[in-house]
C-alpha cells in the first residue's frame, strides 16, 4: 500500500509503537489470569510475584474437586446443540428475507430482531414462571431452547450477510428453469454459504458459551454451565481467585480453537447487509 | 437488514403489534390465571394435606430411628448430597467426612457454592418435586421464607429422639437467628456455624484495644496517614457488606432496625448518631476506595500493613494471623465490638423434598454433635455451642475464643426470622451506601429506609406494632 | 426479486417463529399481563388487578428513572468508544506488518471470557493493593493510584472493562466492512496522487458510514442490556448511582420478588429500545441522506 519506502518507513514508525500497546492492553488482563492460575494460593492477591514457583496446584483442584469436567460437558452440549439449531432456523428464516420481497418483510424483520434488543430480565421473568409449570425448569432443553430464542435474530442478520454474498442472477437462472423456493434453497445457497454458516455456529456457539443471566435464572441445580461455575467462586468470605482463574482459562480454550478456525469466514462476510452490492 | 423503515411500515408494526397484545393478551391472561393458581394449590395442599400425611409418616420414621439410635448405627450405605456455601467451615467438615463415613457407610457429597447465587438456587431447588441436595443450609434472611414455603422438614421430633445434640447448648443469639422463638416455636434448622463480626486490630499498634466507638474511631484518626497508612480497612460496598459493617455502628449507639413489636425505628436519633459515626470514619479514617471494597479488597490492604483495624467475621482472625497469607501475620488480635454487634448465622435444614431423608437425618446427628462440633472448631472452625466456647482445649489452641464468645454472645442478627428478610437487607444496603458516601443526608436515608421496610412487612401481611417477636435471652 | 408464493414463505419463516411466539411472545404477554396485575412468584396467591398502578408507581421512583439515565448514558459512552476503537483496530490490522496474523487471532481473546468474570478480573486488576495494574505503575512511577474513587473514575472503569469486552466484536464487523469495500474509488483516488490519509477520508469513511452506524448500534443496544459488569464490580452503589436498567430490575424481581413490579419495568424497558432504535434508524436515514 505503501508508495515508495519513505513513506513505507514513517508508517512502521508509527505502527509498531500503537501495535505494542494494542497487545499489551487486550493481553494484559489474560496474561493475568493466566499467571494466577498458576500461583499458589497465598500467592494469588499478591501482584507483586511475578517471578514464583509456578505451581498446578489450581488446576488440581479445580479438575478433581469440582465438577469441572461435567460442567464442561453440559456446556458444550448445551451450546452446541443451540448454535446448530440456531443456524438451521436463521438459514431458513434469512433466506426470504435476502432473497424476495413481500408485504411485511420489514415488519417481519424488525419484529424478529426485537427479540435480541429486549433485556433478558424481561424475558426472564416469565420464562422462569413458564418452564416451572411445564417441567421444564432447569433442563438442557430449557436452556438449549432459550439460547436459540435470543441467539436467532442475530444469527439470522449475519446468515442475511453471507447469503448477500451470493450473485442474484444464479437463483434468478435456477428460477428461470423452474425451480422452486425450496430447491433454490437447497441447492444453491445452503451449499455456497456452507463457510458462513460454520461461522455462524461458531458465532452462536460463542455467545451461548458466555451467557449468564438466563443461566442464573433458568437453571443452575441440576444442569450449570461454565459461566455459573465460574461465579461459584465468588464467595462471602473472598474471591477464590486461584480456582476462578484455572477455570477461565481451561474455558477459553474451546472458544480461541473455535474462533481461530472462523477469522477467515468473518473477514469475508461480515457485513450485515450494510454494504450494498 | 431493511435499509429504511418508512413511516407507514412502522405504524403498521405498531398497529400490528397492538392487535398481537389484545389477542394474546386475553390467551396469556388465561394462562397466567391458571399459573397463578397452580402455584398456589402445590403449596396450600403440601401445607392441609401434607401436614397430616408427614406426621404419619414422621412417627413411622421414629420409632425406626429410635432403634438405631440406641443401638450401635447400623451402616446404611448410601449417598447423599449437601449443598454447602464455599467457606472454610465446609472445608473443615470435609476433612472430617471420612469418620462420617466410617460411622455410617453413608458418602456425602459437597457441593459448595458461592452466596451469590444460592437463594434463588435454593428455591429452584424447592419447586422440584425430587429435590436435588439431601442437606442443605439456610442463611438467616431466608429462614421465614422457607418456613413459610412449607419447604422444610420439622426438627423437633428428631431432636427428640437425639437428646445427645443438646439444644440448649446453643447460643441463644443463634437459636435466635434460625428461627426457634419465632411463631410456633417448631425448630425447622440447626445452627451450623455463626458469621458475628468483631474488631480486629493490630495489636502491636494499638497496645490498648478500644472500648468505645468514639475510642475507635480516635485511634483510627490519630494513626491515618494517608495515602500509605489508614486507621480502618471498611468494606462498605452496597449491599450485605455495607450493612454488616455499618449496622455495628448503629447498634453501638443504641440503634435497632426492628423493636421487639417489628415497629420499624431505623431512624431513631440513635441510629442516625450511629450511621454519622460510620460516616465519620469512612471519610477520615479510611482509604476512599473502600466504598466499594468487599473482603477481599479490604483483607489485601490489611494484611500487608496498610491498616491498623478492620471489621470483618471473627474467625476471619485466622486468617490475618496466617502467615501463609498474611504478611503481618501474629500481629493481629481480636476484640468483640463495643455494644451489640451484627450476627449472622447459618443454619442446616432437610428440605422436604430430599431425596434420601433418613440418611439425612443421620449426617444431622453426627455433623452437629457436640463432639463433632468440636473437632469441627478445633480445626478453626467458628463454633456455635457455649461448651465449644468453653473448652479448655479450644482456649489452648485459640486464645482469642473468649472475645469471640463474647462476640456472639451479644450479637443480634440483621432481621429477624420474617419474610422478605433479603430484601430488607438490600434496602438497608442500597440506603446506608447512599447515606455513607454523602449521596443523602443520613436522616433522609434512614428514612427513606423506613418507609420502604415498612412497604415490605405491610406486602408481606406483617403489621408494626401488632407483632410480638421474642428477643433472644442471654 | 418477486413474491416467493405464501407457501414458500411460511415455510422459510414459520420454524423460527415459532421459536420467537412460544419463548419470546408469550412471555413478553405474560410479562405484560403480570405487569398489570399484583402478583409475585414467590407467593401463592392469585393476581389482583391491578391496572396501570405500577406502572404509575415507577414513573414516581426516582431510582428507576436514574437508572434510565445512567444506563444511557452508558450505552451512548460505550458505543461510541468501542466503535471508535474498534475502527482503529480494523485501520491498524489491515496494515502489513509482522505479527498481523497472531494478533488478529489474540485480539478477540476478550470476547471468549464471560462478562461476569470480565467484570470480576477487572475489580482485581484495579484495585490499588492487590491489582495487577497499580502494582505496574507503582514499580514504575511510584505512585499509588486508586481506581475507584468518585462517580467519574467508577463510571470510567466500567466503561473500559465493557469497552476492552466487546471492542474486539466491533472490530470483527468494521474489518470485515473494510475487507469488502469496492476497489475502483480506492485505487482511481491512489492513481490520481492522493495519500493514504486523504483516501481515508474522503474514500473509505463515507463508504464505511453504514457500517460503523450499524455497529454502534449493536452495540448500544448491547450496552443497554449490561448487567454482569455493574453487578461484579459497584453492586449499583454507591447508593445507586452505577445501577443499569438490567440490574434494577433483576434486583426487584429476583432478590425482591416483586415479579409484578419487574415486570411493569421490564415491558417498559423493552419498549424503551424499541423507541430508541426507531429513532437511530431515523437519524441514520437522515444522516446517509445528507453524506450523499
Amino acid at each position: 500500500m505503501g508508495r515508495g519506502s519513505k513513506n513505507g518507513m514513517r508508517k512502521k514508525l508509527i505502527i509498531y509503537p500503537i501495535v505494542v500497546i494494542l497487545y499489551i492492553i487486550i493481553l494484559l488482563p489474560v496474561f493475568w489470569i493466566l499467571l494466577t492460575s498458576f500461583k499458589p494460593t497465598k500467592l494469588t492477591n499478591v501482584p507483586e510475584a511475578i517471578i514464583f514457583n509456578p505451581t498446578l496446584s489450581q488446576y488440581d483442584f479445580v479438575i478433581t474437586r469440582t465438577n469441572l469436567w461435567s460442567v464442561l460437558g453440559s456446556t458444550i452440549f448445551i451450546d452446541i446443540s443451540t448454535a446448530v439449531l440456531t443456524t438451521f432456523l436463521a438459514s431458513l428464516a434469512a433466506f426470504p428475507l435476502t432473497r424476495y420481497h413481500f408485504f411485511g418483510k420489514d415488519s417481519v424483520a424488525f419484529w424478529f430482531l426485537s427479540f435480541w434488543m429486549g433485556p433478558p430480565v424481561a424475558f426472564g421473568i416469565p420464562l422462569f414462571v413458564i418452564f416451572k409449570i411445564f417441567g421444564l425448569f432447569d433442563t438442557y432443553l430449557a436452556l438449549i431452547l432459550c439460547y436459540t430464542t435470543f441467539n436467532l435474530p442475530l444469527a439470522i442478520w449475519i446468515v442475511m450477510s453471507f447469503y448477500q454474498e451470493i450473485p442474484p442472477e444464479i437463483g434468478e437462472a435456477a428460477e428461470l428453469d423452474g425451480a422452486n423456493p425450496l430447491q433454490i434453497y437447497f441447492r444453491i445457497y445452503l451449499p455456497l454459504a456452507i463457510p458462513g454458516l460454520i461461522a455462524t455456529i461458531i458465532l452462536v456457539f460463542i455467545f451461548a458459551w458466555n451467557e449468564f443471566l438466563y443461566a442464573l435464572i433458568l437453571a443452575g441445580t441440576r444442569v450449570k454451565t461454565i459461566t455459573l461455575l465460574v461465579s461459584s467462586y465468588w464467595t462471602m468470605a473472598g474471591v477464590l481467585i486461584g480456582p476462578m482463574a484455572a477455570t477461565i482459562t481451561i474455558s477459553i480454550i474451546p472458544a480461541l480453537l473455535a474462533c481461530w478456525f472462523i477469522q477467515e469466514y468473518l473477514v469475508r462476510g461480515l457485513t450485515f447487509g450494510a454494504i450494498s452490492r | 437488514m431493511k435499509e429504511k423503515i418508512s413511516r407507514r411500515k412502522a405504524i403498521s408494526t405498531a398497529g400490528k403489534l397492538a392487535i398481537g397484545v389484545i389477542i394474546t393478551g386475553a390467551v396469556a391472561g388465561v394462562a397466567g390465571y391458571y399459573a397463578g393458581m397452580s402455584a398456589a394449590p402445590a403449596r396450600t395442599v403440601t401445607k392441609t394435606v401434607g401436614a397430616t400425611v408427614t406426621k404419619t409418616v414422621t412417627t413411622t420414621v421414629t420409632t425406626t430411628k429410635t432403634v438405631t439410635a440406641t443401638a450401635t448405627p447400623t451402616k446404611k450405605a448410601g449417598k447423599i448430597k449437601v449443598y454447602l456455601e464455599d467457606v472454610p467451615e465446609a472445608h473443615y467438615i470435609s476433612k472430617l467426612l471420612d469418620e462420617f463415613k466410617d460411622k455410617t457407610g453413608i458418602d456425602a457429597v459437597f457441593e459448595l457454592a458461592a452466596y451469590p447465587v444460592m437463594h434463588e438456587k435454593l428455591i429452584s431447588n424447592f419447586m422440584l418435586s425430587k429435590g436435588a441436595y439431601d442437606v442443605i443450609i439456610v442463611d438467616n434472611p431466608w429462614v421465614a421464607e422457607f418456613d413459610e414455603g412449607g419447604w422444610l422438614e420439622p426438627l423437633d421430633d428428631f431432636v427428640e429422639e437425639h437428646p445427645e445434640l443438646k439444644i440448649d447448648d446453643y447460643l441463644p443469639s443463634l437459636l435466635w437467628t434460625v428461627g426457634k422463638y419465632w411463631k410456633d416455636g417448631k425448630l425447622y434448622m440447626l445452627p451450623y456455624y455463626n458469621y458475628a463480626v468483631a474488631l480486629m486490630y493490630r495489636k502491636d499498634l494499638i497496645p490498648k484495644p478500644p472500648e468505645t466507638w468514639d475510642e475507635i474511631y480516635e485511634i483510627a484518626k490519630k494513626l491515618t496517614k494517608p495515602p500509605d497508612f489508614y486507621g480502618m480497612a471498611a468494606q462498605a460496598k452496597r449491599g450485605y457488606k455495607v450493612v454488616e459493617e455499618g449496622l455495628n455502628y448503629v447498634y453501638g449507639a443504641g440503634g435497632r432496625v426492628f423493636d421487639e413489636k417489628l415497629n420499624v425505628v431505623i431512624d431513631s436519633p440513635e441510629a442516625a448518631k450511629g450511621l454519622e459515626l460510620y460516616k465519620k470514619v469512612l471519610k477520615d479514617c479510611a482509604p476512599p476506595e473502600s466504598i466499594h471494597w468487599e473482603f477481599d479488597e479490604a483483607f489485601a490492604f490489611a494484611h500487608p500493613g496498610h491498616a491498623a483495624m478492620m471489621i470483618t467475621y471473627n474467625w476471619m482472625i485466622g486468617a490475618l494471623n496466617d502467615p501463609e497469607r498474611s504478611k503481618t501475620a501474629g500481629k493481629w488480635s481480636v476484640k468483640a465490638l463495643p455494644g451489640t454487634c451484627v450476627l449472622g448465622a447459618w443454619g442446616w435444614a432437610i428440605p422436604k423434598n430430599a431425596p434420601n431423608k433418613d440418611l439425612a437425618y443421620e449426617f444431622l446427628a453426627w455433623v452437629e454433635n457436640p463432639e463433632t462440633c468440636k473437632k469441627r472448631a478445633l480445626l478453626g472452625g467458628a463454633p456455635t455451642r457455649t461448651s465449644v466456647f468453653k473448652d479448655p482445649d479450644l482456649h489452648a489452641k485459640f486464645p482469642y475464643i473468649d472475645e469471640q464468645y463474647k462476640a456472639v454472645k451479644n450479637s443480634l442478627a440483621i432481621v429477624p426470622p420474617i419474610l422478605g428478610g433479603e430484601e430488607i437487607v438490600h434496602v438497608l444496603g442500597e440506603e446506608f451506601s447512599a447515606a455513607v458516601t454523602g449521596l443523602k443526608p443520613v436522616e433522609d436515608a434512614l428514612k427513606s429506609a423506613k418507609s420502604r421496610i415498612e412497604d415490605v412487612l405491610k406486602r408481606y401481611g406483617y403489621e408494626p406494632g401488632k407483632v410480638h417477636i421474642p428477643m433472644p435471652t442471654g | 426479486m418477486r413474491h416467493p408464493g405464501v407457501k414458500y414463505l411460511l415455510i422459510f419463516l414459520i420454524p423460527s417463529s415459532v421459536f420467537f411466539v412460544l419463548f419470546g411472545e408469550i412471555p413478553f404477554f405474560w410479562a405484560v399481563y403480570m405487569s398489570a396485575h399484583h402478583w409475585s412468584v414467590a407467593f401463592p396467591r392469585p393476581p389482583i388487578f391491578a391496572g396501570v398502578d405500577l406502572y404509575e408507581k415507577f414513573m414516581k421512583d426516582n431510582k428507576f428513572m436514574y437508572s434510565i439515565g445512567f444506563t444511557s448514558l452508558f450505552s451512548f459512552s460505550s458505543a461510541l468508544l468501542a466503535t471508535l476503537l474498534g475502527l482503529g483496530f480494523a485501520v491498524l490490522l489491515s496494515q502489513r506488518f509482522r505479527g498481523n496474523k497472531i494478533l488478529k487471532g489474540l485480539i478477540i481473546l476478550p470476547l471468549l471470557i464471560p462478562e461476569i468474570s470480565c467484570g470480576l478480573m477487572w475489580r482485581f486488576l484495579l484495585h490499588s493493593e492487590l491489582g495487577f495494574i497499580p502494582f505496574i505503575i507503582r514499580s514504575i512511577t511510584g505512585l499509588r493510584v486508586e481506581f475507584l474513587l468518585g462517580f467519574p473514575a467508577t463510571f470510567t472503569t466500567l466503561l473500559l472493562t465493557d469497552c476492552w469486552r466487546w471492542a474486539p466484536f466491533c472490530y470483527l464487523i468494521i474489518y470485515a466492512g473494510l475487507q469488502s469495500l469496492p476497489r475502483e474509488p480506492i485505487e482511481a483516488a491512489l492513481v490520481d496522487g492522493a495519500s493514504d490519509i486523504q483516501v481515508f477520508r474522503y474514500i473509505k469513511l463515507p463508504l464505511l458510514a453504514p457500517i460503523l452506524f450499524i455497529v454502534f448500534l449493536l452495540k448500544f443496544i448491547q450496552s443497554f442490556k449490561v448487567y454482569d459488569i455493574i453487578y461484579a464490580i459497584t453492586m449499583g452503589g454507591p447508593g445507586y448511582s452505577t445501577e443499569s436498567l438490567s440490574f434494577t430490575i433483576y434486583m426487584e424481581s429476583f432478590k425482591f420478588f416483586n415479579t409484578s413490579y419487574a415486570s411493569a419495568e421490564a415491558v417498559f424497558f423493552f419498549y424503551l429500545v424499541m423507541i430508541i432504535c426507531f429513532i437511530f434508524i431515523k437519524v441514520r436515514d437522515k444522516l446517509i441522506g445528507s453524506l450523499r
